[in-house]
């Protein structure tokens, strides 16, 4: 037998998420319990069993076939681009954008829906129409996201502070697409600031950890993100040329600005 | 513009990075794989149809992961439990002997799942097979953190039991 709180360390040791605290703490418990080994021995065994035998190939044909099913499949359903007329007030800002949304969705990679996407936004803004409704990171997909643990290597790094923030930025590379990630902790509410050359790269997804409350505005060549507290985003951009670009990142805030320029080549 | 070729064109390299590792969880889920085939298919024409319903604050590989378990539970509903894997699916070691060893263990490993509960059986395939974390795991099933944890730590103490009694008897 082997106490609850033992043998929860031992799983979470076997999936390399212990501390050092926690390792030294179950050395001691296993060397004056030696009934506990048993049950060590067994879920170590296990995991190297299940690590032994994942990974099965699937036939070479699986990836063509669910290709060809797509392409052969009905357009899925988009909302069409055609706009109720007004009822009154907010209601139809909210349904344009909501339409605008369905809209875009599938058409992220073009520059003209996101330049339409802020000129309704701006116009809301102009005529005071907008009041929650935001055309952000919603029409970019955010399905293009990498998984952790993918194939993506990371190509260059830098740490920006002012006096109440911190920042890390971190490029990686998979081919032709680019993830920036940034990973930052503000006291003040600041500017973030991502430039690139927007001829060539384009975003294809937006993630954020939590929070919907920051402001994020995307141009050709910018992203701007207005953020305060803790929180991580990635940005995933497609290369169409094999130039070596660069990714500039600002961090502004009222005691200050920095700003770092980080590779996307190796 | 062309909404549904821009769909298309976006959605081809999702299935280029997930069908293999969704083929291996609905493999280890259904135990059947002709059956996990049919299922890793109709997980992505289903994610494919539904892109629009897709809520792009979240990743989408917990989305699909969804869609995927979602569709290993209807296609277990549809029949009754099946012949163990086939010989032979396993990748072979460098030796004949090797790649025997290897068969009987993934045979046996898979001959254990399926005598886990469901919820047990989930969350071990997405860790161990799908390399998710927690939190991760969490996200998809729609259960607390803890929750992983405990259902987790429970599976594999069921699993090491069923593999013990397993050796015990050959």
């Amino acid at each position: 037998m082997i106490e609850g709180k033992f043998e929860a360390i031992l799983n979470r040791k076997v999936d390399g998420m212990i501390s050092p605290e926690e390792e030294a703490e179950l050395q001691e418990y296993l060397a004056t319990h030696p009934e506990a080994h048993s049950y060590a021995e067994d879920l170590d065994g296990l995991c190297r069993t299940l690590r032994t035998v994942k990974e099965i190939d699937p036939p070479d044909d699986l990836r063509d076939a669910i290709l060809e099913r797509i392409r052969a499949a009905p357009a899925p359903t988009v909302h069409e681009a055609t706009v109720d007329l007004p009822d009154e007030g907010d209601g139809w800002l909210a349904s344009l954008v909501q339409t605008l949304r369905g809209w875009m969705r599938p058409q992220l990679a073009y520059s003209f829906a996101a330049g339409t996407a802020v000129g309704v936004l701006l116009f809301a803004v102009f005529t005071g129409n907008l009041t929650q409704s935001r055309l952000d990171e919603t029409s970019l997909p955010g399905a293009m996201m990498p998984v952790e643990g993918s194939a993506f290597s990371q190509i260059d790094s830098a740490l920006l502070q002012l006096e109440d923030t911190q920042m890390r930025f971190e490029t990686r590379r998979h081919e032709n697409q680019v993830l920036g990630e940034i990973r930052v902790e503000s006291g003040p509410s600041v500017q973030i600031v991502l430039e690139f050359d927007g001829a060539t790269l384009s975003p294809l997804g937006f993630w954020r950890e939590q929070g919907s409350t920051e402001r994020i505005e995307f141009e050709t060549g910018r992203i701007r993100i207005a953020h305060q507290g803790a929180n991580t985003y990635q940005v995933l951009l497609t290369e169409a040329s094999t130039t070596a670009g660069v990714l500039t990142v600002r961090l502004a805030a009222d005691d200050g600005v920095v700003e770092r320029t980080l590779r996307l080549r190796p | 513009m062309d909404c549904a070729r821009g769909h298309r064109q976006s959605f081809e390299p999702l299935v280029e990075r997930y069908y293999k590792v969704l083929f291996n969880v609905a493999l280890r889920l259904v135990h059947d794989y002709d059956e996990a085939l049919d299922v890793t298919q109709t997980t992505f024409m289903k994610a494919f149809e539904k892109i629009d319903t897709f809520d792009p604050k979240h990743k989408f590989f917990s989305w699909i992961y969804r869609i995927l378990l979602n569709e290993s539970l209807n296609q277990l509903s549809r029949r009754k439990p099946k012949e163990p894997l086939d010989p032979g699916l396993v990748a072979g070691g460098d030796s004949p002997e090797e790649a025997y060893d290897l068969q009987r263990l993934s045979d046996r490993v898979q001959a254990g799942l399926t005598h886990l509960s469901l919820e047990h059986r989930q969350v071990l395939v997405l860790r161990h097979f799908a390399d998710l974390s927690y939190k991760e795991i969490g996200s998809i099933l729609s259960i607390p953190e803890k929750t992983v944890k405990s259902r987790l730590f429970s599976a594999r103490r069921q699993l090491c039991a069923v593999l013990s009694r397993g050796r015990a008897t050959t």
